[in-house]
């Protein structure tokens, strides 16, 4: 018994022993052998475990038996290690696909995604390449929510995209652009090589753009070039061959039904006159026997080309080694016009050519100081026709002249001498224009002093040049008549020229510079105390302009100057909690010496509801894998109004003006005053709120993202209009009474998985902002309050409401005067609003969106699957309205011309009775033009979606290639605005239907490969 | 590296203090011999622009030189017509004789309309503060003087007619404003406009420096008493029989100073 005994306490104490726990230790870092603090190491199974601590080290106690653990941290992929045998691992993680982990460009600096507590999205350089356009600021269209545009042309080398962050918050669209900063400096940022981009940061609360105080009440748009990085030379070549087709063009009349309406145009008017045209002669122009007397013109088809080559290409180089990493780049872009040729001298289509450099330069020069020597550019050469031929095109009749008759330009009396083409043949005008820009940066790392401190300084000098060189010369014109040249008694056609054709003459030659210079120095400090991880910045600014532009600023001879002094806390408690304090002190030149500087502060917090204990043992991981909880508010200000400079310095006199005295008269000119200055003026304020959720959900397979903002501004700088002009005398200059105030918000949805080995995306973005003019200084309607602007947005529509045509005598005299006239049938009936029975100027109210978008959405989506790839963008937006105006609403107007949706007009002896008429009675004359006022019948809803990009590609890697030195090929079939939908249908939704109409907007069909050495 | 380190910092301290002890001035606007009021009336020759440029909205009102010809007809302005159908039968006359005028459109609309009513105030804003400072001309004789302020006192005179003619009463304004005080200056009622131009006219017409005609034909266009004799002349066949002033009035025409 007692051996027995014996025997079972020596197997228990073995198996004591065997029970044993052990410590295992280790270190936890990520991709850049960074430690990762606050990561969990957590007994697989279990919920025992424990947190890295500031050096990424762990030390867990592990009982027998147990053989892995797992390591998690938010933005990387969760690991599993073996500890079986071991007491001691080293740990490195991995980003997962989400990119919680990645650095974004913030103001002044870069955060870590996880740690950003204001309202930024990022676009990825990889996106912009995507786009075949050549102007960078249309690749971002419909990538950001929150950023609403319009691009109004297509013209090469003329072709900007509008860009609004979160809409319009002040009273003035115009003064409502973003900040845009192209590595930490002030640079427009349009004709950058999309190749060369890492990334696009959209800073839009008060929070971000606080470090930029003064200018960034409209947000920020913040650009961060590619910079080298570590390891062998890789040489890399992309190309692009495309073609160009406009997307939607303007249709007009043909030449028979051109005629056939005016002349029903013209009988409206007057029953008894001699119709213009014969029924014999409308024949004529129905089977074109006569096209020289008798034309049918379409001017797009005349003087358009179907379509237009583009191409570009970019070679890179980037590098490095431990102190030394470079990228330098190279492009070349070449993008041709679509219009046909008509000189024989001079090309009178649109070029443009334009040669981009970049070289960024990071060296190490010691262990702890780092130096940046960045250089890039561009120079560009457009040359375009010194007509406009869009305004030609509008003010000529289908059946006003042949256009081009065996090469000769031919005019008829019909049209008063009209040709759009003599507006492509007076010539050219060539613009070159020459940027550089050069930053030098020193960092120093001052550890030695206290841990986690560093300095820097940062230089960059800007300059442009430009040269416009206009070439103008005479041309000839044929008048086409008929005489009866021998007497014969037989009309023959003759064509009598008027005018030579000359050669050019020497051109009129304008040169434009630019130069600017920016200084910065900061100092930074982060530092991880244990799980306490503390940033601060303290940051000064300066920068000078010269050589103004005129048409932007005022005083051009003074240089423009701004002074900002910027101070940024952050902390974080193990990414869990944190907290943000930014401030601004920035001067403005705008402002008198007592008014000048600003204090612009913003507070903005954030707290990760996963990473709660409590939270992740209600709600699975696998369910919510991230929830963050963001709440900002600032201050920001604005010192813009138009190109006001000093608004506050005194009147000065100006010369101008006088008169003409004497018996022989003599032209004397005088002085008068120019602005009063406001000695009171100051920065507008702005201030804003945003609250905001970020959500990932199955294993963050799905992630949402909503912002919601509220912006308040205040001391808007405008003109008075209240001001008697007994007092008001001389030009009004800038008060601070405007108030404006905007809210919306953004969603945004993402999926992303894999079935099998296919890799596919999904994602969404819906941007909302609508604002409210609160004050502008109007004089308020007291007896018919919906007149008024205030209260509305800004930029709506005032006008008319249109109720339908008048069919009969009898339908006019039952409904109210009008206008104190006459109505006919055909004529526009509309609303009595006030009710005082009869229509007049107090009948108007707000009918229609502004001119510029409230909603923007995009979607996304894409897979790849080994070596293909597939990616596509459809963006639209909403509450966009469009007038029409000029030729494109007053058809036949002064010998113009007509479009061809004047069909659906009413007309007396419609079959269906009018039902589908959808403009009045048509008319030669508009001495009246009660029909055509600014009426919810003539402002037109806009709104559109677009499929705005769409790319199918291949990568070819193997080892064939990779004998003769190249790693990858891969080919790309892409296209940009391939389709659009929308309510309009007679133009392009961004166009303007007027005279204002640009060159149109255009689909681009594209063939491109990229070779990686 | 310890040289290194020494040195940059140093850089980066001097930089630092370089751009702060510049914030002073940095924004300033660059003292500059702007040309101000002062500046306008140091010489006479700079002051007679500012009389030049007193005529620049008359065109209509005084059927002067313009470009060199009568522009407008003369026939037509004495009757007061408000659009000459043979001197303008284009774009204005068709609006007006069609019946398609609105009240904005014929007096703002930039000089289309038949009259622009921010010009008469700019035009006497103009004439009161030359007459308020042409006493500051160093280079001038005394009489030219006079005679400038004779003549800005016609000017506001025709100004004060052209809007009473059209207008009605419309605020009476002695000095140039510049004061957010000076807004609450309300319409003046119709006999008191009446009596302000003919006081207006009987001050120059009492005036020995305002000359009857033009002594120079160069001067050819400027005002001068024969026109104060006009204007008072014109301006009485309007005596308001309906006035505000409930106990009815008399016009005065005695020689008043102001």
């Amino acid at each position: 018994m007692k051996q027995i005994f014996l025997m079972l306490l020596l197997i228990l104490s073995f198996t004591a022993l065997y029970a044993q726990e052990k410590i295992v230790s280790g270190k936890v870092s990520d991709e850049n052998n960074d430690p990762v603090p606050g990561a969990n190491v957590v007994v697989k199974g279990t919920t025992t475990g424990t947190i890295t601590d500031g050096n990424g080290n762990f030390r867990i106690l592990i009982s027998s038996g147990i053989k892995t653990i797992t390591i998690s941290f938010i933005g990387y992929e969760t690991q599993e290690i073996n500890i079986a045998n071991k007491t001691s691992v080293d740990i490195q993680l991995v980003q997962s696909s989400i990119g919680l982990q990645e650095v974004v460009a913030v103001g002044y600096g870069t955060q870590k995604k996880a740690t950003v507590t204001g309202a930024i999205s990022t676009v990825r350089g990889a996106d912009l390449v995507k786009s075949p356009l050549p102007n960078l600021s249309s690749a971002v269209v419909g990538r950001v929510p929150g950023l609403l545009s319009v691009q109004r042309s297509g013209q090469p080398g003329n072709d900007e995209t509008t860009l609004r962050i979160r809409g319009i918050g002040t009273l003035d669209n115009g003064n409502a652009g973003p900040l845009v900063l192209v590595d930490g400096v002030e640079r427009p940022f349009s004709q950058i090589e999309p190749n060369d981009i890492e990334s696009i940061s959209v800073l839009k609360d008060a929070s971000s753009t606080a470090v930029y105080g003064i200018r960034g009440a409209n947000g920020v748009i913040i650009i961060t070039t590619i910079k080298g990085k570590e390891g062998p030379a890789k040489v890399s070549y992309n190309g692009n061959f495309s073609l160009q087709v406009p997307t939607r063009l303007p249709k007009f009349l043909d030449g028979y039904d051109f005629s056939r309406l005016q002349v029903e145009a013209q009988l409206n008017d007057n029953p008894i006159a001699t119709p213009m045209f014969t029924a014999a002669e409308l024949d004529i122009f129905k089977d074109g026997s006569d096209r020289l007397f008798y034309p049918s013109t379409d001017w797009f088809d005349l003087m358009m080309k179907d379509y237009a080559p583009q191409n570009q290409h970019n070679v890179n180089i980037s590098g490095g080694t431990s102190v030394a990493k470079y990228y330098v780049s190279l492009s070349y872009l070449n993008q041709e016009g679509l219009w046909k040729e008509f000189n024989k001298n001079f090309s009178n289509n649109d070029h443009f050519d334009r040669y981009n450099f970049r070289s960024n330069l990071d060296l190490d020069i010691s262990k702890t100081t780092k130096a940046t020597i960045s250089v890039g550019g561009y120079s560009s050469t457009r040359s375009t026709s010194n007509g406009n031929i869009f305004v030609g095109m509008l003010e000529g009749a289908t059946n006003g002249t042949p256009g081009v008759w065996e090469g000769k330009v031919i005019t008829l009396a019909r049209a008063n001498g009209r040709n759009a083409v003599t507006n492509a043949r007076g010539g050219f005008n060539r613009y070159v224009v020459n940027s550089m820009n050069l930053n030098l940066g020193l960092n120093q790392n001052l550890d030695m002093i206290t841990k986690g401190l560093a300095a820097r300084v940062k230089a960059s000098y800007d300059s442009d040049y430009g040269q416009t060189r206009a070439f103008s010369q005479s041309s000839s014109v044929y008048a086409a008549e008929r005489i009866d040249i021998n007497g014969d008694g037989v009309l023959d056609p003759i064509l009598r020229k008027s005018g030579e054709d000359g050669v050019l003459n020497d051109p009129s030659e304008s040169f434009s510079r630019a130069k600017k210079i920016y200084m910065e120095a900061a100092i930074e400090y982060n530092r991880a105390f244990n799980d306490h991880n503390v940033g601060a910045l303290l940051l000064y600014s300066q920068k000078k302009q010269w050589y103004l532009n005129p048409s932007n600023y005022s005083y051009i001879g003074i240089p423009l100057g701004y002074q900002d002094l910027v101070t940024r806390l952050t902390y974080n408690y193990r990414q869990k909690y944190m907290l943000e304090f930014n401030m601004g002190r920035n001067g403005s030149e705008n402002f008198p010496v007592n008014n000048r500087f600003g204090w612009f502060p913003a507070i903005s917090t954030g707290w990760v509801v996963t990473s709660e204990p409590f939270v992740k043992a209600l709600i699975g991981e696998n369910i919510l894998s991230y929830m963050k909880l963001r709440a900002s508010y600032g201050v920001v200000g604005n010192d813009k109004m138009g190109s006001a400079r000093f608004m506050y310095y005194p009147a000065e006199y100006l010369s101008g003006g006088g008169a003409t005295f004497g018996e022989d008269a003599v032209n004397k000119t005088g002085y008068y005053e120019g602005k009063m200055g406001n000695p009171d003026v100051t920065w507008e304020k702005s201030n804003k709120q945003n609250y905001a959720v970020e959500l990932r959900f199955f294993e963050s397979k799905l992630s949402l993202n909503g912002d919601y903002f509220f912006e308040d501004r205040s001391n808007i700088l405008t003109a008075r209009s209240t001001t008697p002009t007994h007092v008001a005398a001389v030009l009004q200059d800038a008060y601070n009474i405007g108030k404006v105030e905007n809210k919306g918000y953004e969603l945004e949805l993402g999926w992303n998985d894999n079935i099998g080995k296919v890799k596919y995306w999904l994602k969404g973005n819906y941007s909302f902002a609508r604002n409210k003019i609160i004050f502008r200084d109007e004089a308020l309607n007291a007896a018919y309050p919906y007149l008024n602007r205030t209260g509305r947005r800004v930029g709506e529509i005032f006008g008319y409401k249109f109720l339908g045509f008048f069919n009969s005598q009898q339908e006019i005299d039952e409904w109210p005067q009008q206008f104190a006239k006459n109505q006919r049938p055909g004529d526009v009936r509309y609303a009595d609003i006030n009710g005082d029975g009869i229509v007049d100027e107090n009948d108007q109210t707000a009918i229609a969106n502004p001119t510029f978008p409230e909603i923007n959405y995009g979607f996304s989506g894409g897979f790849s699957w080994k070596g293909f790839d597939a990616s596509v963008l459809f963006q639209g937006v909403g509450n966009f309205s469009m007038p029409v105006g000029s030729e494109m609403l007053l058809p036949f107007s002064a010998y113009g011309s007509a479009m061809d949706y004047i069909q659906d007009r009413w007309y007396a002896g419609s079959p269906d009775n009018n039902v589908n008429a959808k403009i009045p009675r048509l008319t030669l004359n508009y001495a009246d033009m009660s029909n055509y006022f600014n009426s919810s019948l003539w402002i037109k809803d806009a709104s559109y979606l677009r499929l705005r990009n769409l790319e199918f590609g291949y990568k070819f890697q193997n080892t064939v290639l990779k004998r003769i030195g190249v790693s990858s090929v891969r080919l790309f079939l892409s296209g940009q605005n391939l389709f659009t939908w929308d309510k309009l249908k007679f133009l392009d939704p961004e166009s303007e239907a007027s005279r204002s109409m640009k060159y149109p907007q255009l689909k681009v069909y594209n063939v491109g490969g990229s070779i990686q050495f | 590296m310890k040289k290194n380190i020494v040195l940059i910092t140093v850089i980066v301290m001097t930089l630092f203090l370089g751009g702060l002890t510049s914030c002073q001035d940095f924004l300033e606007m660059p003292a500059q011999t702007s040309f101000n009021v002062d500046s306008v009336f140091s010489k006479y020759q700079n002051a007679e622009r500012l009389l030049f440029d007193l005529y620049q909205y008359q065109g209509k009102a005084l059927a002067t030189a313009r470009n060199g010809k009568l522009n407008n007809s003369a026939v037509a302005n004495i009757t007061d017509e408000a659009i000459c159908f043979t001197a303008q039968n284009g774009y204005t006359a068709n609006r007006v004789y069609a019946g398609s005028v609105t009240s904005t459109w014929f007096t703002v609309n930039g000089g289309n309309g038949e009259d622009i009513y921010d010009n008469h105030w700019k035009t006497i804003r103009k004439a009161l503060i030359l007459k308020e400072n042409i006493d500051r001309v160093p280079d001038a004789a005394t009489d030219v003087k006079e005679r400038i302020k004779a003549e800005c006192t016609a000017i506001i005179a025709l100004e004060y007619f052209e809007m009473f003619i059209r207008y009605g009463g419309v605020p009476i304004i002695r000095k140039p404003l510049n004061d957010a005080a000076d807004y609450a200056i309300v319409r003046a009622p119709l006999d008191s406009v009446y009596n302000h131009i003919i006081k207006l006219c009987d001050q120059v017409i009492a005036n020995p420096n305002f000359p009857a005609r033009v002594p120079d034909e160069k001067e050819f266009g400027r005002l001068t008493k024969a026109f104060a004799y006009g204007l008072k002349a014109k301006q009485c066949f309007m005596l308001p029989v309906h006035c505000s002033t409930p106990t009815g009035h008399t016009p005065t025409s005695e020689a008043t100073t102001t």
